[in-house]
C-alpha cells in the first residue's frame, strides 16, 4: 500500500508541474549525453563492483545473478 | 554507450526523448525504447586494484588484497523494424587475498584474519537479450549465467514499458529472478557447507517524465527478496538469516545546459532492508562536450550505510546471538569516489578511457561510527575500450 501511494504521489506531482513537449522539440533530449545511461559496459561494471563490495544494492533494474565475490 | 555520431541520434523522433527515459532494458539500459537502427560492437578492458591491508591491522594471512583484470564484450543489433537483440560477455581474472574474519587486537580494536595470497579465480558471465518495440509499448526478455569454480548463478528478467501523455511520460515494470548455487572449495577440510542454494526475486517500477526541452526526470521503486543460504562460507563463524527483504527508491535527473554544451546527471538511491541496513547513494556527473569529437566526464559518488543488526566488529566472548558476521560489507561506513572519463569519436569508432578512485572510511559515514572495520575496501579502477558502430 505504501509503495502504491508513494508512486501515485510522484505521478501526480510530476504531471502537475510539466508541460507537453512536442516531438520536434526533443532534439536535445535525444542526445547521447542525455540518456539515463550512455556507457553500458561501464555502468554494468560499476554496478557489479558496488554490488559485490558494499552492503546494499539494487535500484538499477539491471538483471544479473549473484557471485562468490570475496 | 558512447555513440560516435550525434547526428544519428539527433533525429527529433517522437520517441527519442522518452526513449531516453526508458528506465531500462535489463542488462543494457543504454537503448532507447525505439528500435535501434545500428549494429554496435563494444569492448572494454578494466584493471581493478584494491589497496593492500595495513600491516598493523592484520593479525594473520596476507596483506595483499584483490587485483582483478576484466574484459567485457558486447554486441547489439536490430532485427527487422521492431526487434533488437544483444549479447554480453564478461570474463574476470582475480588474484589476491580477502578477509576471512576478525579478532580483537591487544588494544581492543578489531584485526583482520586474512586468507593466503594464493587465491586465483576466474568468473565468466554471459547475457542475451531480446526486445520488441511496439507503437506505445516495448517488451524485453533477458537471460544469463555467471559461473565461477565455486559459484553459479542462472538468471532471467522480463520488462515492459508503456508510453503515454503524448509520449512525455513512460511507465516501466520489470521482474527478475536469480537462482544461485554455492559449492565452496575445501569444504570438508575447513568444515564449510558443501553445497547450498540461494534465490533472489526482484520487482522494479519506474516512471519517467519529460520536464522541458532540456530536462528529464525519473522515479523508481524496487522490492527484492533473497532466500536460502545468505552467509559467506569462507568467513569465520559467519551466520546470517536465511531471508532478506530489500527496498529501494531512486530518482534520476538529466539537464542539458546549452551555454556550457554539457549535460548534468544527478542520481540518488535510498535503500533499506530488514537486516536494518539503510544507505544513501548520490551520483553526480558532468558530460562536457569539449568539441564535436571529444567529451570529458568528471564524476563524483557518495555512499553511506548503517550496520546490519547482527554485525559485530569481532565476536565477543559470550555472544550467543544465533546470527553473527564481521564482514566489512555489513559494517557502518561511508565511501567517496571520483572519476574522469575521456571519449574521442573518430569515424565509426568511439574510444574511451576512464580513471576512478574509490575510498571507504568510517569518517565518510553520515552517522558517527565508533569502531571501523579494518576490512573496508579502497580501490583504483582504470578502463580503456571502444565502441564500433556500423
Amino acid at each position: 500500500m505504501f509503495i502504491r501511494l508513494a508512486f501515485l504521489t510522484l505521478v501526480l506531482l510530476t504531471s502537475a508541474c510539466t508541460t507537453t513537449i512536442q516531438p520536434w522539440e526533443r532534439g536535445i533530449l535525444a542526445k547521447p549525453e542525455m540518456q539515463w545511461v550512455n556507457d553500458g559496459p561501464g555502468f554494468s561494471l560499476s554496478n557489479h563492483i558496488h554490488f559485490s563490495k558494499e552492503g546494499s544494492s539494487g535500484g538499477t533494474m539491471v538483471v544479473g545473478g549473484g557471485c562468490g565475490c570475496n | 554507450m558512447n555513440l560516435p555520431d550525434d547526428k544519428k541520434y539527433n533525429k527529433p523522433s517522437a520517441l527519442a526523448a522518452l526513449t531516453a527515459s526508458a528506465l531500462a532494458l535489463p542488462a543494457l539500459q543504454t537503448q532507447a525504447a525505439t528500435a535501434p537502427v545500428d549494429n554496435i560492437v563494444s569492448y572494454r578492458y578494466s584493471s581493478y586494484m584494491e589497496d593492500d591491508a595495513k600491516d598493523s591491522e592484520v593479525a594473520s594471512g596476507s596483506t595483499k588484497r584483490y587485483d582483478i583484470d576484466i574484459q567485457q564484450f558486447r554486441i547489439s543489433a536490430p532485427v527487422g523494424k521492431s526487434f533488437s537483440v544483444s549479447f554480453d560477455a564478461l570474463t574476470e581474472k582475480m588474484s589476491g587475498a580477502s578477509p576471512m574474519g576478525t579478532q580483537a587486537g591487544a588494544d581492543g580494536q578489531p584485526q583482520l584474519v586474512m586468507s593466503g595470497a594464493s587465491i586465483s579465480e576466474n568468473r565468466d558471465d554471459v547475457t542475451a537479450s531480446i526486445t520488441h518495440y511496439g507503437e506505445k509499448m516495448s517488451t524485453g526478455f533477458t537471460a544469463g549465467q555467471s559461473s565461477e569454480n565455486d559459484y553459479e548463478a542462472n538468471y532471467f528478467g522480463i520488462d515492459w514499458e508503456w508510453e503515454f501523455n503524448q509520449k512525455n511520460s513512460a511507465f516501466q515494470i520489470a521482474y527478475s529472478q536469480s537462482d544461485d548455487e554455492i559449492t565452496p572449495t575445501d569444504a570438508v577440510l575447513f568444515g564449510r557447507v558443501q553445497r547450498a542454494n540461494k534465490e533472489t526475486q526482484t520487482i522494479n517500477l519506474g516512471l519517467s517524465q519529460v520536464l522541458s526541452k532540456n530536462s528529464l526526470i525519473q522515479y523508481g521503486l524496487g522490492f527484492s527478496e533473497d532466500s536460502g543460504y545468505l552467509s559467506d562460507p569462507y568467513k569465520i563463524d559467519d551466520a546470517r538469516p536465511s531471508s532478506r527483504t530489500r527496498y529501494t527508491a531512486i530518482m534520476r535527473y538529466r539537464h542539458f545546459y546549452k551555454e556550457s554544451n554539457g549535460a548534468l546527471h544527478f542520481d540518488y538511491r535510498y535503500y533499506n532492508d530488514d537486516w536494518d541496513i539503510t544507505s544513501h547513494t548520490f551520483n553526480f556527473a558532468w558530460h562536457k562536450n569539449v568539441s564535436g569529437k571529444i567529451q570529458l566526464i568528471p564524476s563524483f559518488r557518495y555512499y553511506s550505510q548503517t550496520e546490519a543488526n547482527f554485525y559485530e566488529p569481532y565476536k565477543a566472548a559470550g555472544n550467543t546471538n544465533p546470527y553473527y558476521s564481521s564482514d566489512y560489507r555489513l559494517s557502518p561506513y561511508g565511501a567517496i569516489s571520483a572519476g574522469l572519463q575521456f571519449i574521442h569519436k573518430f569515424k565509426h569508432f568511439s574510444y574511451t578511457a576512464k580513471f576512478e578512485r574509490y575510498e571507504s572510511d568510517k569518517k565518510y559515514s553520515f552517522e558517527k561510527v565508533a569502531v571501523e572495520n579494518p576490512g573496508l575496501v579502497s580501490y583504483t579502477l582504470i578502463t580503456v575500450g571502444f565502441d564500433f558502430i556500423f
